[in-house]
């Protein structure tokens, strides 16, 4: 079934805004665990649910309006290169490996693998030293467990979500 | 969860361990702080003290230095994750991406990674 434009721009903007807003709590907690950079990312669960939900396109629209706003109203113009490089690697991962079968799990944690990956090359290329590469396994191993958990949270998500968004869909046509 | 799936995440833990085995080698030495890409200074792991360091955005970083490890006291960077964490091997790292802040153990003996840096 299809959706509406003005019901997909809509949705897109609500889960912008859950987006800034998960992005931001979260700033809030430091996890005490000795591997740095390392973050849960809830976000991420509104770039996979807007990734199943609304697809591809839309779907990057929601994680770049996220990204842009957040950087704006709590970053820095660094944080942005950071969060900016880290979103395209992994964005573009999902993408493919939504596009080839893989269910929610692998591509939530593939793309949380992957953006740490981006991230710790941005820092290369910001702070110039090899150096920042020795947490990359360990942010890996932490990044795919973190991303198990959040896709765990957006596949609970989207069965309802997808429900409740055609459902309402299909009485508003009829 | 798939069957691809799990093979996707076995392979990724797989390499990511694979990728640890260098990182292994322990023995402390000295903190070296960088900050804006150049080294700013030395400091021995066994001498409390604290180091504070200002980014050209303004961001404070508080390295502190005691019992023979080196963390982040006190850092107003956006997300504070350097925060998380401290540092005593050889080759552990403690990273303020948005100040550009890098402090890097290395012990005395270790000539290995200077040919990298320099």
């Amino acid at each position: 079934m299809m959706l509406s434009r003005s019901k997909y721009i809509t949705v897109s903007a609500l889960l912008s805004a859950a987006g800034i807003i998960l992005g931001y709590l979260e700033s809030f907690i430091i996890i005490p665990i000795r591997v740095p950079g390392f973050r849960i990312g809830f976000a991420n669960i509104v770039t996979v649910l807007s990734l199943y939900i609304l697809g591809p396109v839309y779907s990057a629209a929601v994680l770049f309006i996220r990204i842009t706003a957040s950087a704006l109203l709590f970053g820095s113009p660094v944080s942005y290169i950071y969060s900016l490089t880290g979103a395209i690697a992994a964005y573009s991962v999902m993408v493919l490996l939504s596009k080839h079968g893989f269910s929610v799990y692998g591509v939530s944690a593939a793309g949380a693998a992957v953006h740490n990956i981006g991230q710790t090359c941005a820092a290369y290329f910001l702070i110039g030293s090899v150096y920042v590469f020795y947490y990359l396994p360990a942010l890996v191993i932490a990044g795919t467990a973190a991303g198990l958990v959040i896709g765990a949270v957006s596949d609970i998500i989207i069965r309802k979500l997808a429900v409740f968004i055609y459902n309402n869909e299909s009485e508003g046509n009829t | 969860m798939k069957k691809r799936d799990l093979l996707l995440i076995l392979i990724m833990l797989t390499v990511s361990l694979l990728g640890m085995i260098p990182a292994l080698n322990s023995g402390s030495g000295r903190a070296y702080v960088y900050a804006d890409g150049k080294l700013y200074g030395t400091y021995d792991l066994s001498e409390p003290q604290d180091i504070e360091l200002v980014s050209r955005d303004g961001i404070i970083n508080r390295i502190r230095i005691e019992n023979g490890y080196a963390y982040m006291n006190y850092a107003t960077c956006p997300g504070r994750q350097c925060m998380a964490g401290r540092i005593s091997k050889n080759g552990e790292t403690i990273c303020c991406a948005p100040a550009k802040v890098l402090v890097v153990i290395r012990s005395e003996d270790d000539t290995e990674y200077d040919a990298v840096t320099e």
